[in-house]
């Protein structure tokens, strides 16, 4: 809690932008947050999954000086967002998942508002204004009343608004919630320029695919702990430490099926619409092309064959399943088949595994 | 963006801004001046102001006591149903200053409407040989009001209940509105031996705090735990209750003298009430100043923030009130007491009923940190124990008890009824009764939330040794 502490640690150079220590919140009645850790590296972009309630708003806000932690120590660029909320609120960008817009105000007097807030005055006012209506592409629209802009349009404004001091870190939360497919490639856009800018970006979604294409890691959570924390791909192959192959025959399965029965490592995993599903016990490449091979040399007529991946959302729905109920683990019902359960929340070595991974 | 200077504050260019643009403001601007016509018009009519004047300052009193200030209903709350609260407190406006520039930019709208009465305060001077003089300070101390009752109106603007709103509004509406009134009519009656020059002073040093106390409640009670407002509406109170205290004991009016001694225990009673329903802080920087030296240390007993230290100021302006009144009986016109009971016995139970309710807040929810949510249990629980006083009161009367202090009170020893019982039985036996368990009442009042919250009291102490102590701790 010690000031001095506090500001040598933030002085120290390549310390993480966000730092999330065995976090916990709890309000009367609800344990909000319980023990979630991770870090993230200046110039990454990560994005912050979970279902509705899992703890994600709670954890951003801490994140964003607005809440206090009950347990455990959140900073921002080395500075604890409790006891240094100055030094945290000026590196930071907020954009919540309301807009927070005024009415009677127009969207050159909300940007003003807001620079002015920062501290900008005279010229720099006006040319941060500026540059920021040219970088939300709002510049033809400096004289019209926020309320009235469309969705998209007030997204992009309130992006600007959370830019407006130049962070280091942005915090999104939900920010393409209600955005037509529109808007949200424009946002999707302006997000990617931020991110070649290298700010660090955390962003709170649920539409997964677009999280997948732009962040780096993804960080998941549920009832307050956290689930998964690395690359899309690691959460698609899960645990799991098989393959599973569509197999596409130029004549009836039954051959494939007697084949399967016999080679090593491959296993009949069941037909699937114009085709069958085999397992192999590796996912290593060598092992899968070893596989085609064998089988082509064994005279099976192969037309088609391919590595099936899981959808994204599949792997969260599975990886929620076995970290409410790791029994059902292996009856889950996409595929692969099996795939551990991830610990409640990273340990010290599995974080540092998943940083190695980035 | 160049029509506002930068020196300005955002909040208020903000504000001003919106405002001006409401149909709220323009619509009460014209009917305001319409109404003004016709009084004026009525007044040329029946050939003297006489006949109009009440219209006149009906209708001033009613836009600047009642309808502007009602514009800032809502004003705090409004920014968090927004969600717009979390964006403004991340720059760098604390909470005081958006607070602050709230007030000020409805007040700058009231000072346009009053430059804008000027006009007819001097064709009312023309036509009906109306005293201009008087009819300025007239509006000078409606001003004042206007200015104080805004205050108000944000300060308990920070609650999301409308009915909280209302209750509120109601209660302090019933305690300000007459003391303005009640100056005004000072001035057009000169009733009592207060000068004018003396009642302006007073009137215009009690607004100001007024200002400053309800702006300064409604920014602490909406400001992240890391700022500390504590310290400076503490300190605050007890410089402008000396003031008062100096004012009423160098005048020589017995009126004033009662009149400052009212204010200073209305000033220093609403800061331990809001000192002692303070949340407890998260100790991190706002204990460091305290931290310095020892003498810091032992101030942030009574100035640092949280109803621990809180009820360390409600002692401190305790014995500041007793010390300074012990021997002036002038200030206890303000309690009107039977003559042979000593007016300092009624200290007691007036501070038992400003503390009553806290430990049973702290008994009942010891965990629950929400400033609304003490402050309104507060304001219940000391609403429930008047009401409580009144039905005992009217029940004993109806019955005709003989003893009906006495029954009171040993059935039901709430301090609101030791209070009444101290008035209405002055007999020298149960007048040490009643002091000796009103002593008791205080003590209790006072260890109850300490030893219920004994690891608040824990943190507390660690949190104020120095850096290094801690860190061996």
């Amino acid at each position: 809690m010690s000031s001095d502490s506090d500001i040598l640690l933030a002085d120290q150079t390549n310390r993480p932008a966000i730092e999330v220590t065995n976090l916990h919140r709890s309000f009367p009645g609800v344990h909000a947050v319980q023990g979630v850790s991770f870090s993230i590296q200046p110039g990454q972009v990560v994005g912050f999954v979970g279902a509705n309630g899992a703890g994600k708003t709670t954890t951003l806000r801490i994140l964003a000086s607005l809440d206090y932690p009950t347990a455990g120590e959140a900073r921002i660029c080395g500075y604890n967002v409790v006891t240094h909320p100055a030094e945290v609120r000026s590196r930071i960008g907020w954009m919540p998942d309301h807009y927070g817009v005024y009415k009677n105000m127009t969207v050159l007097e909300y940007l003003d508002f807001f620079a002015r807030s920062f501290g900008f005055t005279g010229k720099d006012r006006i040319d941060r204004i500026a540059e920021i209506l040219e970088f939300t592409d709002l510049i033809r629209f400096p004289d019209q009343y926020v309320n009235t802009l469309s969705k998209g349009m007030t997204q992009r404004l309130c992006l600007g608004r959370a830019l407006i001091h130049d962070p280091a870190v942005m915090i999104l939360d939900e920010p393409a919630a209600g955005l037509d497919p529109k808007a949200r490639i424009d946002l999707k856009h302006l997000i990617r320029i931020l991110a070649e800018d290298g700010k660090t970006i955390l962003i709170s979604s649920h539409i997964l695919s677009e999280l997948e294409e732009m962040c780096d890691t993804l960080l998941f959570i549920d009832k307050g702990r956290i689930v998964h924390y690395g690359s899309s791909e690691s959460l698609r192959r899960g645990n799991s430490s098989k393959a599973i192959i569509e197999v596409k025959l130029a004549e009836p399965m039954d051959h494939l099926k007697t084949w399967c029965d016999l080679a090593p490592n491959v296993s009949w995993a069941g037909e699937v619409k114009d085709g069958c599903r085999i397992e192999i016990a590796s996912p290593k490449p060598e092992l899968i092309a070893a596989t085609l091979r064998r089988m082509v040399n064994d005279g099976i007529p192969v037309m088609d064959y391919h590595l099936v991946e899981r959808r994204l959302e599949d792997a969260f729905v599975d990886l929620l399943n076995e970290f409410e109920n790791p029994s059902l683990a292996s009856n889950s019902t996409s595929h692969p088949r099996s795939s551990s359960v991830p610990p409640p929340f990273p340990s010290s070595e599995s974080l540092g595994r998943q940083e190695s991974e980035l | 963006m160049t029509d506002f200077p930068d020196w300005l504050s955002p909040m208020l260019v903000k504000e001003l801004r919106q405002g001006l643009r409401t149909h709220l403001f323009s619509m009460s601007l014209i009917l305001f001046h319409v109404f003004m016509v016709i009084t004026l018009l009525i007044g040329v009519a029946s050939s003297g102001m006489g006949t109009s004047d009440g219209f006149f300052w009906f209708f001033v009193s009613l836009l600047l006591l009642v309808v502007q200030p009602l514009r800032l209903a809502g004003a705090l709350s409004a920014e968090f149903e927004r969600d717009t609260m979390g964006l403004i407190q991340l720059t760098r406006l604390d909470t005081w200053k958006i607070a602050f520039g709230k007030w000020l930019a409805l007040n700058t709208q009231t000072l346009l409407l009053l430059t804008s009465i000027l006009p007819y305060l001097a064709m009312r001077y023309f036509i009906g040989n109306l005293e201009f003089f008087h009819e300025m300070a007239t509006l000078y101390l409606i001003g004042l009001g206007s200015a104080l009752c805004s205050s108000i109106v944000l300060g308990t603007s920070i609650f999301q209940s409308s009915l909280q709103r209302i209750f509120m509004l109601v209660g302090l509406g019933l305690f300000v509105i007459p003391v303005i009134f009640g100056m005004i009519e000072n001035r057009f009656s000169s009733f009592g031996s207060i000068d004018d020059l003396a009642l302006m002073g007073v009137a215009t040093l009690l607004s100001i705090y007024g200002c400053f106390f309800f702006i300064a409640f409604g920014a602490s009670r909406i400001a992240p735990p890391s700022e500390n407002h504590a310290t400076r509406k503490r300190i605050t109170a007890l410089l402008v209750s000396m003031i008062f205290m100096g004012i009423g004991l160098l005048n020589s009016s017995s009126d004033l003298s009662a009149f400052c001694g009212f204010l200073v225990v209305v000033i220093l009673g609403l800061a331990c009430v809001d000192a002692i329903t303070e949340p407890t802080p998260i100790y991190s920087r706002v204990l460091e100043p305290f931290r310095k030296n020892a003498l810091t240390r032992f101030s942030a007993c009574s100035l640092a923030p949280g109803w621990l230290s809180g009820l360390g100021f409600f002692c401190l302006c305790y014995l500041f009130f007793t010390l300074m009144l012990w021997d002036r009986s002038s200030f206890m016109k303000v309690i009107d007491y039977p003559g042979d009971i000593s007016p300092r016995a009624y200290l007691l139970p007036i501070a038992n009923i400003i503390l009553l309710p806290i430990p049973i807040i702290h008994l009942l929810f010891p965990k629950r940190a929400s400033y609304s949510f003490t402050f309104g249990l507060y304001l219940f629980i000391q609403g429930c124990q008047w009401a409580l006083t009144l039905i005992l009161g009217i029940l004993a009367s109806s019955l005709s008890f003989v003893g009906f202090s006495s029954d009171l009170f040993t059935y039901f020893p709430i301090p609101p009824a030791v209070l009444v019982a101290f008035n209405d039985d002055p007999a020298p036996g149960a007048y040490a009764f009643l002091l000796v368990v009103s002593a008791f009442t205080f003590i209790l009042c006072l260890a109850i939330p300490v030893i219920r919250q004994r690891d608040v009291l824990a943190d507390f102490i660690h949190n104020l040794k120095p850096s290094s102590r801690r860190a061996t701790a």
